[in-house]
């Protein structure tokens, strides 16, 4: 073959939307530019990290000094159950391991209080049987042993965001991430990366647990959708919500609930609404009890510090209401034990771990922020329990 | 919006001073060629589009460093290049995380007027390792010398040539018409 026909032939091979491609790169590296450290701001990152050191001091003695505690114990009241572990290395009060996510990278907690980070890595969620986690990097999305071993990376420019893994079906698994405002799917094994949906709200995706790879999205009009991915087949779409917040299904996946800002709605398998409940304050977030149709919702009441945990059943609202607890301060995630009997939140104001047992039992392990943050012990490093985050193993 | 009348050098200054306008007539220039080039390589068309990209951004970040006395495509090329071979060999030696996976879907656009051959051209292509594809595209792509190949890919000069030769004559294996023709 010559040159100039090999070329010829070379030149005939054209990415697929190119046009597309270029328009895409440019909204990327404009804004890349436009961020850009100007020189004369240099002098910013000596004395950034020294006033930083100097406000992470002030803090932790704030956090130290047993007026917090005391605050926590007068928010509680005086007629609850409660147990403070003082800035301690601490054990879970249930079997399994609870991930959170940092500032400084993702945490899995073992029952026993073993802990590790696994650095760098953003918005980690379980694999189906806790053996791997998906997770995010600036540009990648990775797949992880617990231990922080890489089995693969998948790089990806753009806004990336809630990887999310399905159930294992056929011995196969799919992971539904958000990047900018689109969602794609890409499989176990890291192949196949595809786009699924080209326009969808920056709202977790959430797997239906069933017999084939249906996750359910909310699209960019503000409508729930759920899509069999392999096919892309919408199954059903629902009118317009507004601004969910997020999404859960039932165990045995006939049932998806939506969060709403003051509302949770409740949608059966074929899409019809079955049910819905108003909630007493602005919804933050939404738990399923495993192997229930029972979940929890975190509210923070209007016009008020004062946040709250509310539990209903799926199938009796509203009249299923209990108010398991409520606090000054700001809650800010939720997730179940494995076995169901516990409920853990970040109650973040308080710098605290909160889990609430059997019978409205009370366990808090203070000092987070140092323990799993930063280290300077700053709330703003405050980590996040992981959405569906304690996880799966009876041997934990 | 693309800066006319001014070369690659004032381009690279007025970046590195901060002016949007040069930017955008740099990404202009070179980003259809690096794009191509990474989509030869890697032959994955979301992750050609991704290293490109990347490669964009990392130029970005690295601008103030450059040395505006050479020319920009060598260097976003070396970036765009050597992403494509490492992403092409961590497919190669990835381990399976779930069991099968999704069917791989990635496939060359039409070629213009419905070229027939495109698609056995792209078949030859991807029987070549990454390294072989990456100096063929160098080559017959990007136009650059064997000599500039070789400091692009940090080479010694004769593993160049060889790769392009052993590139050569497999691509020729793999497309026996046009021997024939």
């Amino acid at each position: 073959m010559r040159d100039r026909e090999l070329r010829r032939r070379l030149l005939l091979l054209r990415p697929p939307d190119e046009i597309g491609a270029e328009r895409r790169a440019w909204s990327v590296a404009r804004p890349a530019f436009e961020e850009r450290e100007p020189v004369g701001r240099r002098w910013a990152r000596v004395v950034r990290p020294l006033l930083a050191f100097a406000f992470a001091l002030a803090l932790i003695a704030a956090v130290v000094n047993p007026p917090v505690l005391n605050a926590i114990r007068d928010a509680l009241g005086t007629d609850t159950h409660v147990t403070v572990y003082k800035r301690a290395l601490f054990s879970l009060p249930a079997q399994g391991r609870l991930l959170a996510n940092s500032p400084r990278g993702a945490w899995v907690v073992k029952a026993g209080g073993a802990r590790r980070r696994l650095a760098g890595y953003r918005d980690a969620s379980w694999s189906p049987h806790g053996l791997f986690l998906a997770a995010r990097k600036r540009h990648a999305i990775v797949a992880l042993e617990p231990g922080g071993g890489v089995r693969w990376s998948l790089a990806r420019t753009g806004r990336l965001a809630a990887p999310r893994w399905s159930p294992e079906i056929d011995g196969s698994t799919r992971i539904a991430y958000l990047r900018n405002d689109t969602l794609r799917v890409v499989a176990g094994d890291s192949t196949g990366d595809r786009l699924v949906n080209p326009s969808v709200a920056s709202v977790a995706p959430a797997w239906k647990p069933t017999d084939a790879f249906v996750v359910g999205f909310v699209d960019g009009t503000g409508r729930a959708q759920v899509v069999e991915v392999d096919s892309k087949k919408t199954l059903w779409r629902s009118g317009a919500l507004g601004q969910p917040l997020a999404l859960a299904w039932s165990d045995e996946g006939t049932r998806l609930l939506a969060l709403l800002p003051h509302s949770v709605a409740v949608f059966g398998h074929n899409g019809k609404r079955v049910g819905g409940v108003r909630i007493p304050g602005r919804g933050v977030a939404l738990a399923l009890q495993p192997e229930t149709r029972r979940f929890a919702v975190l509210v923070r009441y209007d016009g008020a510090q004062r946040s709250g945990i509310l539990t209903f059943d799926a199938d009796r609202l509203p009249g299923s209401k209990r108010l398991l607890f409520a606090a000054d301060g700001t809650f800010q995630d939720l997730a179940w034990s494995p076995d169901g009997r516990w409920v853990v939140t970040g109650w973040r104001s308080a710098d605290a771990w909160l889990f609430i047992g059997p019978g409205g039992e009370q366990k808090i392990v203070s000092g987070i922020a140092g323990q799993l943050g930063s280290g300077t012990g700053t709330v703003r490093a405050f980590p996040a329990v992981a959405s569906s985050g304690w996880c799966c193993s009876p041997s934990g | 919006m693309a800066v006319l009348g001014r070369g690659e050098s004032a381009w690279v200054r007025g970046a590195q001073e901060g002016s949007l306008p040069d930017l955008e007539a740099l990404f202009r220039e070179h980003w259809p060629r690096a794009h191509r080039a990474a989509f030869l390589v890697v032959q994955d068309a979301a992750a050609a589009e991704d290293i490109a990209q990347e490669a964009f951004l990392s130029a970005i970040r690295s601008l103030e460093r450059f040395d505006r006395r050479r020319p920009f495509g060598p260097w976003l090329h070396r970036i765009v290049v050597n992403r494509a071979i490492d992403w092409s060999r961590a497919r190669t030696i990835r381990a399976e995380v779930g069991g099968d996976a999704i069917a791989h879907q990635e496939a060359p656009s039409s070629a213009p007027g419905g070229e027939p051959y495109s698609k056995p051209m792209w078949d030859a292509l991807a029987a070549l390792s990454p390294e072989h594809r990456a100096v063929i595209v160098l080559r017959h792509v990007l136009e650059y010398t064997p000599g500039e190949i070789a400091d692009l890919l940090d080479l010694p000069r004769g593993t160049v040539n060889s790769r392009l030769r052993r590139g050569l004559d497999r691509l020729r294996d793999e497309l026996p018409e046009v021997n024939d023709a």
